[in-house]
């Protein structure tokens, strides 16, 4: 297991195989329970996380889209992890505990 | 009046002070003030000219025709301030256009304090009639679609204006009534037609109430810029029931689904439709959204509110460089911004 640290943006744990979204595109790939990882910001991501059980974000604060809408929406987020997208493959399992900023990847 | 100009100045500095120390240096589709840092001069002093016109000509109970809510102000402030410094206004007057600025925001807020952790706009006895008067959606699946709801609508509001989502949605609360906080989201001005031609804005929801309950636990603050902070316990899993009103009137559990369809997909359209924009377009329709925002006031006055054309031509003229960099991620960010928008010591 390797773990990466972030920053908490909104509290909470889950675990689940992730969907890495680079667009609109993507939104089709989510599925119920998955955890999504993005690269920035963007007001779409609402849709793919309601569907969603939590979310990981390169760049982001407290006050970012992601940070309000998983806040808001009751499911954990972490964000500030470099390079976050690229190093985590769709269907990874990983945990994400949104109450420390940690990101679990399990091999 | 409970505190003296200086205090006022001081508290509005700390209202503006926290949510840019926390704002994200990146923002979709970009970030406003790297287009409108290169026309703030000429939009703040149209503005403080339309605000004096206003005070000095206007009996201020009329005042809210022209400013419904004062996040209209509120989330302009530092843009406004910023371009009154470009304008190069000397620092005692810019503190007393911070101070009318002020005085209007308290005046449409019916209060003489200024608030920068909750929004408080709802009368007491319209919260204990909303808490006693319906039956709440209490199961919860509806809660968590209803809460859903909610933050499909904000990201709609973002994808029609930006960060001018004020003109769309505006949070208040948290109202506390018989041991319970309450949250209510607004959400209007879905048909964006002065703005935008070409989406699928035709709807027949003119208007969107949400109202939620939670138990005291819950640690909800609203800050000046109406961004919502949660911390410590799960928003959704302390929310004990809501209510959602639409077109202002009490609507089934059903409805919640028909409109997250409904909006999902202008979210989706929307969305596509600014993705395809250059910047150039872009940079123009933000020159179009920051005058909108003050729309309601020219409106009032029965000026034209579009913007002069001279903001194109600077817009076409200007290199603009979107910078990802952040600008206040120091451990002093907060209490550098502070010092940058106190006015208090030139009155």
């Amino acid at each position: 297991m390797i773990s990466y640290n972030g920053i908490a943006v909104s509290s909470g744990i889950a675990r689940s195989k992730v969907k890495v979204l680079n667009d609109v595109n993507d939104f089709g790939k989510v599925e119920v329970g998955d955890i999504i990882i993005v690269y920035k910001s963007f007001p779409g991501w609402v849709i793919p996380l309601m569907k969603a059980s939590g979310m990981i974000c390169e760049i982001g604060g407290a006050l970012s889209h992601i940070g309000i809408l998983c806040r808001e929406s009751g499911k954990p987020c972490v964000s500030g992890i470099s390079d976050v997208c690229s190093i985590i493959k769709d269907g990874t399992d990983v945990m994400i505990d949104g109450n420390i900023g940690k990101v679990y990847v399990y091999k | 009046m409970s505190i003296n100009n200086k205090q006022l100045l001081i508290e509005f500095s700390k209202a503006i002070a926290v949510p840019l120390y926390n704002t994200d240096a990146i923002k979709w589709p970009i970030r406003s003030s790297h287009v409108i840092s290169v026309v703030n001069d000429i939009y703040a002093v149209e503005y403080l000219n339309q605000l004096r016109e206003l005070v000095c000509n206007y009996n201020p109970q009329v005042w809210k025709q022209a400013i419904p809510s004062s996040l209209i102000l509120w989330r302009m402030i530092h843009h406004i301030i910023n371009g009154l410094e470009k304008a190069n206004l000397s620092k005692q007057e810019i503190a007393e256009d911070c101070l009318l600025m002020v005085d209007i925001i308290r005046y449409i807020d019916n209060n003489d304090e200024l608030y920068s952790h909750n929004h408080l706009i709802t009368s007491t006895s319209e919260i204990e009639y909303l808490s006693c008067k319906y039956y709440r959606i209490c199961e919860n699946e509806y809660k968590i679609q209803l809460i859903s709801l909610a933050t499909l609508l904000w990201a709609y509001a973002e994808s029609l204006y930006f960060q001018g989502r004020e003109i769309c949605c505006e949070y208040h609360g948290p109202y506390r009534f018989n041991g319970e906080i309450v949250v209510i989201r607004d959400f209007a001005n879905f048909m964006p037609i002065d703005l935008w031609e070409n989406g699928n804005y035709d709807t027949k929801i003119r208007s969107i109430r949400i109202v939620t309950f939670h138990k005291e636990n819950v640690n909800l603050t609203i800050d000046a810029f109406n961004n919502v902070n949660i911390t410590g316990e799960n928003f959704v899993d302390f929310c004990t029931g809501g209510l959602l009103f639409i077109n202002n009137k009490i609507a089934s559990k059903e409805e919640i689904i028909v409109a997250m369809e409904e909006f999902s997909q202008k979210l989706e359209c929307q969305l596509g439709l600014v993705n395809l924009m250059s910047s150039d377009e872009l940079y123009r329709k933000y020159a179009y959204i920051f005058w909108y925002r003050k729309k309601s006031l020219a409106d009032f006055l029965g000026q034209e509110w579009t913007p002069p054309s001279k903001v194109f031509d600077i817009l076409s003229n200007v290199k603009i460089e979107p910078s990802a960099k952040s600008n206040y991620r120091t451990a002093e960010g907060i209490q550098y911004l502070e010092r940058k928008y106190d006015y208090s010591i030139f009155i």
